[in-house]
């Protein structure tokens, strides 16, 4: 996307799913402020060695250059990187057929630019989105949620979204891709999350319960990293979080 | 909602396989008449087993889902666990994956990706091996798994409720099944009853039925026994069965007539799914 650079500041925040290990996250995020490029990915929990697919993504997706949401020549190398990775490890019978069907995850990529308006010379900010699967992606103004994407309905979430392989061949074209595009403007806030907490969102939203407030309440905390993962066991005790792995990336422009 | 409950490694659940071992398995396989009954459930129960095992198989190892016992009953009705599990009752999925009899190399045809097919070598690990002795004490059977319940829900009475699946050409010769399988499928821990699935296994080469709702369409009377037998899908997993684009109807039932019950393990909800088992 041509255009320039917008200046902006990001976090990110993540907790494991109650009952596993701190090591048995399996989401992943990546971000560049100096490209604004970021994503989440949510590596499928029945597939095997998925934490690293999940991260070799999300880190593939914010490393490409050019017009990483349309072109997906830059599955290639994590893929790649993937295999080189566990195709020589000696497995027990179970983990060796687990890794030939490959390691699976959910991605969703975001790019940030400004571009000048022809005709007004104004600077207006657009975002372009890849998506496969369930991990979402919010505009807030103001503390209102004012769009989502890929994701509308908390009712539409199940647990068997799109997926993108790790074993999948170039020429592959991956299924339920999805794309999405919009504008920014200076003082939005863009929130990206995985399945749980992006489901969670959307019903506090249709129940008008305002969960960016609730959100905010956590960033305003004086350590925020330190209080996700008791906010986030708190909406799991209280308000039907889902238990799964958690994670969250603010983006403020 | 009974039959939410999370599975997980702290409140795992339980699957007893019950086999069936008779003589009258020595009969060709309706589906694959080259084969006997018994080498049709032997391929069963280790294809269930087998994808059980890739369910809750990670990186690092095994997570303990799910326990698991194998009843076998012809000649005896007794635990069929064998190797260094032998004479045990229910174990936690890990220790069956490390401990089958042997572990073939087989070959499965896959499409090449550019219009030819292409032999794929795989391996087919086997705990069980083709039997076929004796009469059928099916109600003795479902006698044993009540007790292998009784302990298993003493311990884990919250878990998501256990799931007892029944191989058989559907003839006991101990008597009419249906109030042992319904006293075990009264027993529930707190999200709900326990559940029966039958296959049948049948020596008629009938098209296979998978979760009927009615029992009209079945061949024979001894599949219409089964169908009464078998529990309702829970809702949860009448919706993966119908993700899964099984044209299943309200009221379908876990039976399977000349089919297999592979199915029923990807529609239990762990974790987000990836489309596709190992036949």
């Amino acid at each position: 996307m041509p255009g320039n650079i917008p200046r902006l500041r990001w976090h990110a925040f993540h907790t494991h799913k109650r009952g596993n290990t701190p090591d048995e996250y399996e989401d992943a995020f990546a971000g560049d402020a100096a490209t604004a490029r970021f994503a989440v990915a949510d590596g499928a929990s029945e597939s095997s060695f998925t934490a690293t697919w999940a991260k070799l993504l999300a880190d593939a997706f914010v490393a490409a250059k050019g017009r990483s949401w349309r072109d997906l020549g830059w599955l290639g190398p994590p893929r790649q990187h993937w295999a080189d990775d566990v195709d020589p490890r000696p497995l027990p019978w179970y983990a060796e057929e687990k890794r030939e069907q490959g390691a699976y995850a959910t991605l969703l990529g975001v790019v940030f630019r400004t571009v000048r308006h022809r005709a007004s010379k104004r600077q207006d900010g657009v975002w372009r989105a890849l998506s496969v699967g369930d991990s979402c992606l919010f505009r807030l103004r103001g503390g209102r949620l004012i769009r989502s994407f890929p994701m509308v309905n908390s009712a539409d979430f199940g647990n068997q979204p799109a997926l993108l392989g790790s074993r999948g061949r170039p020429s592959d074209t991956p299924q339920g891709i999805r794309r999405g595009r919009g504008r920014w403007r200076p003082g939005d806030r863009f929130l990206l999350m995985t399945d749980a907490l992006a489901e969670w969102t959307l019903r506090r939203n249709e129940q008008e319960q305002r969960p960016a407030d609730d959100i905010e309440r956590l960033l305003a905390e004086s350590s925020p990293q330190d209080a996700f993962a008791a906010w986030v066991e708190e909406r799991r005790n209280g308000q039907g979080l889902r238990n799964d792995d958690v994670t969250l990336v603010v983006i403020d422009l | 909602m009974p039959y939410s409950a999370e599975i997980n490694r702290t409140n795992p659940t339980c699957f007893v396989f019950l086999v069936d071992q008779s003589s009258s398995m020595l009969e060709p396989f309706g589906s694959q008449p080259d084969k006997q009954k018994a080498e049709g459930v032997a391929d069963a129960i280790n294809r269930l087993l087998q994808n059980l095992i890739l369910k809750c198989a990670k990186s690092d190892g095994i997570r303990d889902y799910f326990y698991v016992g194998v009843i076998g009953y012809g000649g005896g009705v007794a635990s069929v666990l064998s190797g260094g599990l032998a004479g045990q009752t229910l174990v936690p999925i890990s220790a069956i994956a490390n401990n089958p009899l042997r572990v073939e190399q087989r070959t499965r045809k896959v499409d090449d990706g550019a219009g030819g097919i292409l032999e794929q070598k795989f391996k087919f690990p086997i705990w069980l091996e083709a039997k076929a002795t004796g009469k059928t004490p099916m109600c003795e059977a479902l006698r044993l798994a009540k007790q292998y319940l009784e302990v298993f829900l003493g311990r884990f009475a919250n878990c998501y409720p256990p799931l007892v699946i029944n191989i058989t050409d559907g003839m006991a010769t101990d008597g009419d099944p249906r109030a042992d399988a319904q006293a075990l499928q009264k027993m529930a821990s707190s999200d709900g009853h326990v559940l029966l699935f039958n296959a049948h296994i049948s020596a008629a080469q009938a098209m296979a039925i998978e979760y009927p709702s009615a029992e009209g369409a079945l061949p024979d009377n001894f599949a219409k026994l089964l169908f009464r037998m078998s529990s309702k899908l829970p809702p949860r997993l009448f919706e993966a069965a119908r993700a899964d684009r099984f044209p299943i109807q309200p009221e379908a039932r876990g039976f399977v007539f000349n089919a297999d019950l592979v199915s029923v393990i990807r529609f239990l909800d762990i974790g987000t799914r990836v489309a596709q088992s190992v036949r």
